[in-house]
């Protein structure tokens, strides 16, 4: 990442801007904390300079637009810093109305991709090593849906040691007992703590499944079967949705890897459906998109 | 050997463990596991990156001794979930018809051993104990706690979330384990501390060396135990008790109601979590008429924890329910419990990446709760939010007493509502009066604190501003900055006498303790109050001396100078001093509060070192001349202490130790 303080100024000063003549009441963008870089909520323009940007920026900010979020609602009108991976998830609450465009302004940044983790005191140069797997041939480093864009083009990042479709396609590999016998290892260290649901932007069930009683859907004691309701219902109901922008996989405190999940259900959308995620709000998705020609060899 | 420490090599440890399993005892221990253990093959092509080591530890039962990890890494879970399973079965049911029968759980366990525990998370199971027992008992808590035996692995200390030292923890306690493993040259000197512990070296002693000197050994370890409790103290460094009691009292405070912003309210923190122990009972159907009844663990920081049937939740969004997380471990559970329910693993902290970080806001409530001063200069410094220090509130008078002819009691409320109720201050504090167009003038606030809403001031007409605040009449508006300055240590007098003595208008200040202790009378021994005037028409506050006369839980001897009563007059006459030495209240377990002009001071500090007071036990107030009232005009000093930030409540010792100046 070749983060230039002029990008960061330019940031910093839209965000001035937006505040004090009360466009918006609340920016979300990066801070250098204790522990690397973190979500911060700016809403006095006086604190603008705390926002920063650099490859450490890894999260997904639009995780604080979803409905669900009432404490940050709020704190009223959202400006929000996204990168071009982020704001396709910006898109996918427009195309689901859960948001209007009215609700926030866009600050876009070029982005050349992120670290794999936050948590660092400086960004260091990307490499094949700490790269996030995920910007791997990233196809929106320059945002099209935004209010501000800031930053210069920026490069290709580097490609990871091993990309998502590479592990994907190694884990098919396996015979199916073997598949299994991996995903039920990995299930098993689940602990049902839901964070992989609650930091996902597009998770915006007001009730989710998993919290209903009557009937109950999931088991919720982390047991095999419980844990196997939860994560495969969770990766379905994003199936055609998810951005993958592997929040849940960074925040699962035991490290299951979900990114392998939702990307092979990715894969099968785009050969399925021909649709790979954008972020155009007006490109109809596979959920709530009929047509004639869909696949349907299930209801025959 | 005779100390009950014993040294024992990396191998023969793997070989007790080795023995221990042999025998058919479960052995708990760290176990590294790559990112996504598995089936060799898998893990080596779906999860790992070539070249890339396994570095995540877990807690596991071993199968072989060769898995015990005595890398110094935390494990991702703690120990809690083998005494508080994720989930366990409460008991099974089976229904046929409208039979029902109930099938138990067991409550008793094989005995196991955890080896290589780290001290905060065997200290965290201590801190549980008290709950799992604190009225009925949770015998399927007690019964794993009772089965196991837990040698602790003294830990160096991990990075910069640790905080164990902050709350009462240690990286060598032994709290909640059976013995602990210290990390010295070629192997580990272990040490039981328990019957439990002791039971495992007896019966291990083979695997024991007796024969390498207690004393280098005891050296090397030692040195290594105080370098890691430095560097985690180095981290933070809290008062616990300030921290639960202004938690305690501050619900409301911004800096506790928005602490959740960025948080995504997921539970990842208390699964973590050594102490989290909150869960959730759940019936779970396994066919037809049969099931089991299962608690599972459970998570304040999720809305359906205390989402009710109706739809109403009392902890309705995340700021609540992260205060509640905060308010729980830091006050609730102290408060009931003795014991903080956080051992500083810093397990939270490390595993959310949304950056809520408990170091960091442990620091914050230390800083409000000790330094408000600090709290409040960072505040402003974040918030650019200055305020002028000399520009004062507006009160209205709503009372107008006339003590004498010459001395009047102002009763003020602010105006601004804002600051009527968020206003306190402490007996003794002062602050400075205006009249607009004739100044500020410095006296104590003369009534308690005890009673809030409004605050009072006496003075004499003697200069410029006190003759124009004589002019003002019920409704008028006056300017008032403060309190300042420091006051008289009122709660450290619990359970002791207090005679307080004053002269002329030097009730004022007194007066506000004298409340301040009647209205809290339950926590103070005797009370007495010796008061002198010129004449009985300089007595002030006349009709709280008659109050306090009539009351029979205070002493109270009035006197005026000879030449000042009055024919009806009942009261002693004579000067303050000698009154003093002849009321001779009992100065053991007592503190003397003497104010009143210089002379009458002067004059009785001998007198009560006569009756037995120590300097330490008599505190005054000085009166020296102040404009600020904040330490920066530069004429209340003596010597180098500032009246007004040091004092105005001075010792006699301290007040003996100032240059001759006041």
């Amino acid at each position: 990442m070749t983060e230039t303080a002029t990008d960061v100024k330019e940031m910093r000063e839209i965000a001035r801007a937006l505040l004090a003549e009360g466009d918006v009441r609340v920016i979300i963008g990066w801070e250098a904390a204790r522990r690397g870089a973190r979500p911060v909520f700016v809403t006095d323009p006086a604190e603008a300079d705390r926002l920063i940007f650099d490859a450490r920026c890894v999260h997904n900010l639009v995780t604080y637009l979803n409905p669900r979020r009432d404490h940050v609602a709020e704190l009223g009108k959202i400006g929000l810093i996204v990168k071009g991976c982020d704001v396709k998830a910006v898109a996918g609450l427009l195309r689901e109305a859960q948001l209007t465009r009215d609700d926030v302004v866009l600050i876009g940044v070029r982005c050349g991709g992120v670290l794999e983790e936050n948590e660092m005191p400086a960004a260091v140069t990307l490499t094949r090593d700490n790269v996030a797997p995920r910007c791997y041939g990233c196809d929106n480093r320059e945002p099209t849906l935004f209010d501000h864009l800031v930053g210069e083009p920026q490069p290709e990042p580097p490609r990871p040691a091993q990309t998502i479709d590479e592990r994907i396609a190694a884990l098919e590999d396996r015979p199916l007992e073997e598949r299994w016998a991996f995903w039920t290892e990995q299930f098993s260290k689940c602990v049902r703590c839901y964070a992989c649901r609650q930091v996902c932007p597009l998770c915006v069930c007001e009730r989710c499944v998993a919290d209903k009683t009557r009937p109950r859907w999931i088991e919720p004691s982390p047991h095999a079967r419980g844990n196997l309701s939860w994560n495969v219902t969770r990766a379905l109901h994003l199936a055609g949705r998810c951005v993958g922008c592997g929040e849940c996989e960074r925040f699962c405190p035991v490290g299951i890897p979900l990114s392998l999940m939702n990307g092979k259900l990715q894969q099968i959308v785009a050969e399925r459906y021909g649709y790979t995620v954008g972020d155009d709000p007006e490109q109809a998705a596979p959920i709530g998109d009929y047509r004639l020609d869909d696949e349907q060899e299930f209801i025959k | 050997m005779s100390d009950g420490r014993f040294f024992i090599s990396e191998s023969d440890l793997r070989a007790l463990a080795a023995d221990l399993l042999g025998a058919g005892t479960e052995v708990i221990a760290p176990v590294a596991v790559d990112a996504c253990a598995s089936p060799a093959a898998m893990a080596s092509s779906a999860c790992m990156r070539p070249g890339m080591e396994p570095e995540d530890l877990e807690y596991r039962a071993l199968t072989d001794a060769s898995q015990l990890d005595l890398g110094r890494g935390l494990p991702i879970l703690s120990l809690k979930g083998y005494f508080l399973p994720e989930h366990e079965a409460l008991c099974r049911w089976k229904q046929k018809g409208t039979t029902i029968e109930i099938k138990a759980v067991p409550t008793e366990f094989a005995p196991r051993v955890v080896l290589a525990a780290k001290p905060c998370d065997s200290a965290a199971l201590a801190v549980v104990d008290e709950v799992m027992n604190w009225d009925y008992q949770d015998d399927l808590w007690n019964g794993r706690r009772a089965a196991t035996t837990i040698i602790n692995l003294a830990c160096p200390v991990i990075d910069e979330s640790c905080f164990c030292t902050a709350v009462g923890a240690a990286p060598d306690a032994t709290t909640g384990a059976d013995g602990l493993l210290m990390p010295v040259k070629d192997g580990y000197v272990l040490e039981a501390t328990t019957e439990k512990g002791r039971a495992l070296v007896e019966a291990h002693k083979a695997r024991l060396a007796g024969s390498v000197p207690a004393e280098t050994l005891g050296r090397q370890a030692a040195d290594e135990r105080s370098a890691a409790s430095a560097r985690v103290a180095g981290n933070l460094e809290i008062d616990a008790g300030s921290v639960r009691d202004w938690i305690d009292t501050h619900f409301e405070d911004p800096l506790l109601a928005s602490l959740a912003i960025r948080c995504n309210g997921c539970g990842a923190c208390s699964s973590v979590c050594p102490t989290c122990h909150c869960f959730d009972i759940v019936d779970e159907e396994e066919g037809v008429g049969r099931g089991t009844r299962r608690r599972c663990w459970d998570t304040c920081q999720s809305p359906t924890f205390t989402l009710h049937a109706s739809g109403h939740n009392p902890r309705d969004d995340q700021n609540a329910r992260y205060r509640q997380r905060i308010n729980h471990k830091f006050a609730i559970y102290p408060l009931r419990f003795g014991e903080v329910l956080c051992t500083g693993c810093g397990r939270c902290t490390r595993v959310c990446h949304a950056g809520q970080d408990l170091v960091e806001i442990l620091q914050a409530i230390d800083i409000a709760a000790r330094r408000p001063d600090e709290a409040e200069a960072a505040r402003r410094a974040r918030t650019g939010d200055l305020v002028n220090i000399y520009q004062p509130q507006l009160a209205t008078v709503t009372e107008v007493i006339d003590e004498t002819s010459d001395t009047r009691t102002l009763r003020l409320e602010f105006q601004d509502e804002a600051v009527r109720e968020s206003f306190t201050f402490k007996a003794g504090q002062f602050g400075e009066y205006s009249v607009f167009g004739a100044g500020e003038s410095t006296f104590c606030i003369a009534s308690p604190p005890t009673r809030a809403g409004f605050i009072e001031c006496s003075f004499k007409a003697v200069g410029k501003v006190t003759a124009a605040l004589r002019e003002v009449n019920v409704g008028d508006i006056v300017g008032f900055r403060g309190p300042y300055g420091n006051s008289f240590p009122v709660d450290d007098w619990k359970g002791k006498d207090i005679v307080f003595v004053a002269g002329g208008i030097g009730l004022a200040p007194v007066r506000c303790v004298i409340w301040n202790v009647l209205d809290r009378r339950d926590e103070f021994g005797d009370v007495t109050i010796v008061y002198g005037a010129r004449s009985v028409e300089d007595l002030v506050y006349k009709r709280e001396l008659e109050e306090w006369a009539s009351r029979d839980d205070v002493r109270i001897v009035t006197t005026v100078d000879p030449g000042g009563e009055t024919k009806d007059w009942t009261g002693e006459v004579g000067y303050v001093t000698p009154v003093v030495e002849k009321t001779a209240p009992a100065a053991a377990n007592a503190v003397a509060v003497l104010c009143g002009p210089p002379i009458v001071v002067k004059l009785t500090l001998p007198v009560l070192d006569k009756l037995g007071f120590a300097d330490e036990a008599i505190f005054t107030t000085l009166e020296n001349r102040m404009k600020c009232g904040l330490g920066k005009c530069g004429r209340c000093n003596i010597g180098p202490v500032y009246v007004c930030k040091d004092g105005p409540v001075f010792t006699a010792a301290q007040m003996k130790a100032l240059p001759a100046e006041f």
